[in-house]
């Protein structure tokens, strides 16, 4: 893939979980953007997957509604790398969705309610962390933790949900488009 | 296949096993949380509780009588818990579930008890400013305790022509 498509497909997504995000702000951890970052990833691979996990979560942790994001931003870039993980771990587990509605489907929708949980786990430890540095206590963190269980819940649901039937759309169409381009390059050339 | 099935399974069972236990934190948190406000709310109950004070007579009708001056009650008392509360539990009564709400029949305080032969029993008394000391109307599950109550037991006679005790409290 040139770099001019690759450059494309980073940018489509971004802009694609910004939007999103913007969209989705009043439902509190609930997003798009782990499926979509998800999806690049099983769909183009883990050098774009995590492009896009980068840059989605850099421009929305200084530009989100909540205000600048300050020191917690690399841990959210972290935590979403989670989600580029998997979905390379996944386009090397499960073939490419055969069609939109699948049973296999709800595989996906678990692999992200599980990066969801390690997401919400990491970034609650990370909040921990900052808010107390330097007195920095195990108590303290699990009540951080436990502070911010009800987040996770919401956010392991709506992954479960959405990634069980968003991703595979995602990644059949993409699959799709990107395999037309493919045959009309080749036909071009 | 199978394997990829066996896989999609296993991480299936693990998204349960994270989405369970993130529930049962969530759990926690706000049963700890629910804990601690019904701690908050309990202590601010305490400290806002107003002091009710009450004077209580029991005159033992041999020339003997208490006067139990400020006695701290609690609202919803009636007179009976509040006889129970200074006499330490020494009173002997009977309890009629079907008269009105439930009522005590009272027969004995601090040991003296309703002498029927003689024709001796305790007699319930209220105090007010206005008319003073006059024998109850109700009995004393009916006589709830109020900041300031004066109510009084007094043993002795009773008049067998009116069924009033020929006595008045001191």
């Amino acid at each position: 893939m040139n770099t001019s498509r690759t450059i494309s497909i980073i940018a489509l997504f971004t802009s694609l979980v910004i939007v999103t995000n913007y969209a989705l702000v009043e439902l509190p951890n609930v997003k798009l953007e782990d499926t979509l970052v998800f999806a690049s990833a099983y769909s183009f691979g883990l050098k774009i997957g995590a492009y896009v996990a980068i840059a989605s979560e850099l421009i929305w942790g200084i530009l989100s509604p909540y205000g600048f994001g300050g020191i917690i931003i690399p841990f959210l870039v972290a935590g979403e790398l989670l989600y580029v993980f998997a979905g390379f771990f996944a386009s090397k587990l499960w073939p490419k969705p055969q069609k939109g509605f699948q049973y296999e489907n709800i595989f996906f929708g678990a692999l992200l309610a599980i990066c969801a949980f390690l997401w919400d786990t990491e970034t609650n430890i990370a909040t921990g962390l900052i808010m107390m540095w330097p007195h920095v206590h195990l108590l303290g963190l699990i009540g951080y933790e436990l502070t911010g269980a009800v987040f996770m819940v919401f956010h392991e649901v709506g992954d479960f949900v959405i990634g069980s039937a968003l991703a595979p759309i995602l990644i059949l169409y993409f699959s799709r488009a990107f395999a037309d381009l493919e045959i009309a390059q080749r036909i071009a050339t | 296949m199978q394997t990829r099935a066996l896989y999609g399974i296993i991480v299936i069972l693990i998204a349960l096993l994270v989405l369970t236990s993130s529930l049962a934190l969530f759990y926690s948190y706000q049963t700890q949380q629910l804990k601690k406000d019904n701690g908050q709310l309990q202590n601010e109950l305490r400290n806002a509780e107003p002091k009710l004070l009450s004077n209580i007579l029991i005159d033992f009708g041999n020339g003997t009588y208490r006067w139990f001056n400020d006695t701290a009650i609690q609202p919803g008392w009636n007179f009976y818990i509040a006889t129970l509360v200074v006499t330490n539990g020494d009173v002997n009564a009977t309890y009629y579930p079907s008269i009105g709400g439930g009522e005590h029949y009272i027969f004995g305080i601090d040991g003296v008890v309703n002498n029927n032969a003689r024709n001796e029993y305790w007699f319930l008394w209220t105090w007010n400013s206005t008319s003073s000391w006059q024998v109850a109307q109700v009995g004393a599950d009916d006589l709830m305790m109020y900041n300031g109550s004066v109510y009084g037991w007094t043993y002795c006679a009773e008049n067998t022509a009116n069924y009033m005790p020929e006595c008045t409290p001191p």
